[in-house]
Formats: C-alpha cells, structure tokens, sequence
C-alpha cells in the first residue's frame, strides 16, 4: 500500500535535491479548504486524501471551502506568486512545465462556463510560471474532457535531451 | 596513493575548510586559499582598475583583488594542485554593486570590502548599493552558481573536488555547557542548503555533509562564531578528506533525479527500464493556490490522529504544508 505524505513540496524538494521539477498545474481545479481558530489558520487542498478523512468543524473552528472560480484574479495572482516564491526559496534545478490546453466537449452550457472561467485562471497561472520560474521547456498537452488516462507518454530521455539543447542556446 | 607522499590541495571557501587542516597530522600540502568571495560575485561583471590596498594583509588585499577583477580562475589555473576542496559558505555573504561614470562593478561585501569601500568610492566617485544574499535575483543566483561550478570543472575533475557543505550551527559549547545562540539560523541554513543542492548537481563530486547539529565552540582559536565548530567536527571532516584523496575513491556514479508536481506531469512522462534517471517523488491532489503563507499559526486536527493513521497518511507538520499525495 502506497504512503501518503502530508509534506508540502517545499521541504522534499530541499531533501530530496532532484536535478529536474517536472510540473503542471491541472489541479489547480481542485477547491481549496482553509479551517481557521482564533488567528490560527490552516489551508489545504481539499483532495481525494482529505475526504476520506471525514472532518467536520467543532465549536470554535470556523472552516470554509472556495473553489477557483470563486476566486479574484488577484488572489489567484498572488497565490501563485507565493507558490513560486516558495519553489525559489528551495529549488534552483531545471523545470519542465506541461500547459494544459483543455476542452470540455460533454460538458452542459453552465458547465462550460465555469469551466472556461477556470481555464481562463489557469492561464494566468501558466504565465506567473513562466515570469517567475522561467521553465527551460514548456509542453502543450491537450486534454479533452478531463481524460488524463488517455494521454499520449513521452519518454523522459526526449524531453531531458531537449532541455539540455534549449540550456545550450540560452 | 601512499601516506609519505604529499598531496597539494587549494581551498575556496570559508575557514571552516582552511580550519579543518590543524585537527591532526595529515599529508597534505595547502597551495591556494581562496576565501571571503561569494561564488556570485564572480559571475558578475568587475573592474580591471584598482586603487592601492594598503591597510590590510597581503592574503587579504589578494583575495579582494581577485573578486574585484574577476581573475580568480586565472589564477586557479595557473597554480593548480591535486585537489581542490570547496565550500560555499561565504555565498551567505551581501553583495555590493558599485555605480560610477565608467558603470558597474560588483564585489563581495565581507570584511575587506568593508574595509575599503570608502577608498573604492573615493577613487571612482561612485555610490555603493548591497544586496543581501537572500535578495540577490533568483536567476542571478542560479546562473551564478551554475558559472561558477562550471569553471571549476574547466579546472579540475569531479573526483578531485570536495565539496565540503558547512552550516551555521545554532548551538555553541562554553566550559563544558552547551548554549544557543541567540537568533535562528534556519533560513540562512535553508539558502545553503538550496545552493549546496544546485552545485552538488552539477558538479557531481565528492561530498561532506556537516550535520545540522553541529555545535560551535567558544574555545575556537579565532573566538565564537557559528562557523567555529569544536574539534570533533573539524576531526571527521579531516578524516573524510584523508579517506577520500588517500584510498583514490571515485566519485560514485548516481543516476539523475527528478520529482514531478501535478497530475499531468506524472501521467506524461515515460521512463525507460534503462534510463539514467530515476523518479524521487510524484505529487498530485495538491493545488498550488494554498501555499504555506496562507497557514498561520497551530490548528489542532489530533482527533483525526486515528483517521489519519487508518488512511495511511504520514502526518509530518500539517500547519506547514500543502496536502498531498507523494509517491516515489
């Protein structure tokens, strides 16, 4: 059975010292949580992890759910921002980033609209990346109706080989 | 290699890598030493024209100069010996960019340039601006470090460098009694640490870790300072380097890594049985918008201790992270 870390990616990348950070940021459409008590406040991903954990908030604990598209541009600029500071603080390695293109062809009209708005942040955050990490290779990959199963591999070796030609001509 | 005969090594770096040579009896003869320049000085541009140093140490004045006409690997290269031992300790240093008429010049801003930045900016008329190590631009800092270590491998090869990785240690020993030092080290460890990792990568050589626990002491013939450690340290690290140059060890061979961020990355990728790389560490479920700026403080989730074991989840420092699911 697989173990789940509760680790922010942060300090295992300090650890584990990788020469590459291959990245994307599909789940960006994954809500966020934030419990709050007092001035303490935590905030998480609300993923499949946290689910099973069954929470329910007690007296005191003041928790709430916010998805993307309930977010400003702003926030979103500035959440990003912070993302990437994070990953500067800890991380001067070689980074790959895959940009997602996504079509929604089954989707309903309201649907669609939500989903265009979440694409439309999702680009803004593809560019803070670019602007702050200056990634050495950037992939288009196409994703249509939400099938990650069905995208096509590309072999590690290509895409290392690649980055290492870009590094060359920088 | 025999014990009788006499290795030459050159230093670039801090005293920890100069200090670590008085711990006992060793074969080796110290050629070079480099010191008080940060790796990212040199990348930067500087100057060919210099005022008289007087006031200071020959070694000193010498040191300064290098940095200010960035001719340190000239030099290196010139008076090579059979290894090079390299720390990076004094990355930790500011830097100083100085502005006049002809234009800009960079320098190390340890004690020398402290010492002579009012000579510097009386000669040229200029102003002087420093840059704190941990503001210095992240792409600076990058393509410094990568200039850097790249002109070292111009000189030697990997399994003649050691790379010696101090910290400042948080501790010190007094008459027996241990004390903290007052004020955290942690993110002055932690940028270390970050360029440590990045230069280790490139340079692929040999490697000595000082432990985070390291502890200073107060005894140190050149008085307190977190990088004056006790004995014992300075002890292993000496007999690192005799293991390492003395038994003619080649740097071990590792495959390169990667770690992955999202989902798509992960299920992109293809890794061929034979391939040279190897996967540390895959993350997905974790939306980079609830960054650890956003969680403040200690909010207690200890009743879900027994969920969270049920799950398999490892708990490290939830008010610290994002949450997510890792494999590797």
């Amino acid at each position: 059975m697989q173990r789940i870390l509760i680790k922010a990616i942060f300090s295992v990348l300090l650890d584990e010292n990788p020469d590459y950070l291959l990245m994307d940021v599909y789940d960006i459409r994954i809500p966020t949580i934030s419990i709050q008590i007092n001035d303490n406040r935590l905030d998480l991903t609300k993923s499949f992890y946290w689910d099973k954990i069954n929470y329910q908030p007690v007296f005191g604990e003041k928790y709430d759910e916010k998805k993307i598209n309930q977010m400003s541009l702003n926030e979103v600029i500035e959440r990003m921002e912070r993302f990437c500071d994070g990953i500067k603080n800890v991380f001067l390695g070689d980074i790959v980033i895959f940009k997602t293109n996504t079509s929604e062809e089954i989707l309903s009209e309201v649907t669609k609209r939500k989903s265009i708005r979440i694409n439309y942040l999702m680009s803004f955050a593809y560019e803070i990346i670019d602007r702050e990490l200056m990634p050495l290779l950037s992939i288009d990959v196409d994703v249509v109706n939400g099938d990650l199963g069905g995208l096509k591999k590309i072999s590690i070796s290509d895409i290392l080989n690649e980055v290492k030609r870009d590094r060359q001509t920088r | 290699m025999v014990e009788s005969k006499k290795v030459s090594v050159d230093i670039f770096g801090s005293c920890v890598s100069r200090d670590f040579f008085e711990a006992g009896e060793h074969p080796f003869i110290i050629n070079n030493f480099y010191s008080f320049i940060s790796p990212i000085s040199l990348y930067l541009p500087g100057t060919r024209e210099i005022p008289d140093l007087e006031e200071m140490t020959p070694w000193l004045n010498r040191n300064y100069s290098f940095d200010l006409r960035k001719d340190l690997f000239d030099h290196i290269q010139d008076n090579r010996s059979d290894y090079l031992i390299l720390d990076l300790a004094d990355i930790r240093y500011p830097i100083t960019c100085y502005s006049s008429q002809k234009g800009k010049f960079y320098v190390t801003n340890s004690r020398m340039n402290r010492n002579y930045s009012e000579l510097i900016r009386n000669h040229f008329g200029c102003d002087e601006v420093i840059t704190n190590a941990f503001n210095i631009d992240y792409h600076t800092l990058k393509n410094g470090l990568s200039y850097f270590s790249n002109k070292v491998l111009e000189v030697y090869k990997r399994d003649k460098i050691i790379l010696i990785e101090p910290v400042l240690a948080e501790e010190y020993l007094e008459k027996g009694v241990t004390y903290r030092f007052v004020g955290d080290a942690g993110a002055t460890n932690a940028f270390l640490r970050k360029c440590y990792n990045y230069v280790e990568n490139i340079l692929r050589c040999h490697i000595i870790r000082i432990p985070a626990s390291v502890t200073a002491n107060s005894e140190h013939r050149w008085g307190l300072d977190r990088l004056h450690y006790c004995d014992a340290t300075y002890a292993d690290i000496l007999e690192s380097v005799r293991k390492i140059i003395l038994q003619c060890k080649p740097v071990e061979e590792t495959k390169r890594k990667i770690c992955t961020y999202g989902p798509i990355s992960i299920r992109k990728i293809e890794i061929e049985n034979n391939s040279q790389i190897s996967l540390r560490k895959a993350f997905y479920q974790s939306s980079p918008l609830p960054t650890p700026g956003y969680s403040i403080g200690k909010v207690d989730l200890e009743r879900y201790e027994e969920s969270i074991a049920e799950s398999n989840i490892v708990a490290e420092d939830i008010n610290k992270s994002n949450f997510f699911c890792a494999v590797g």
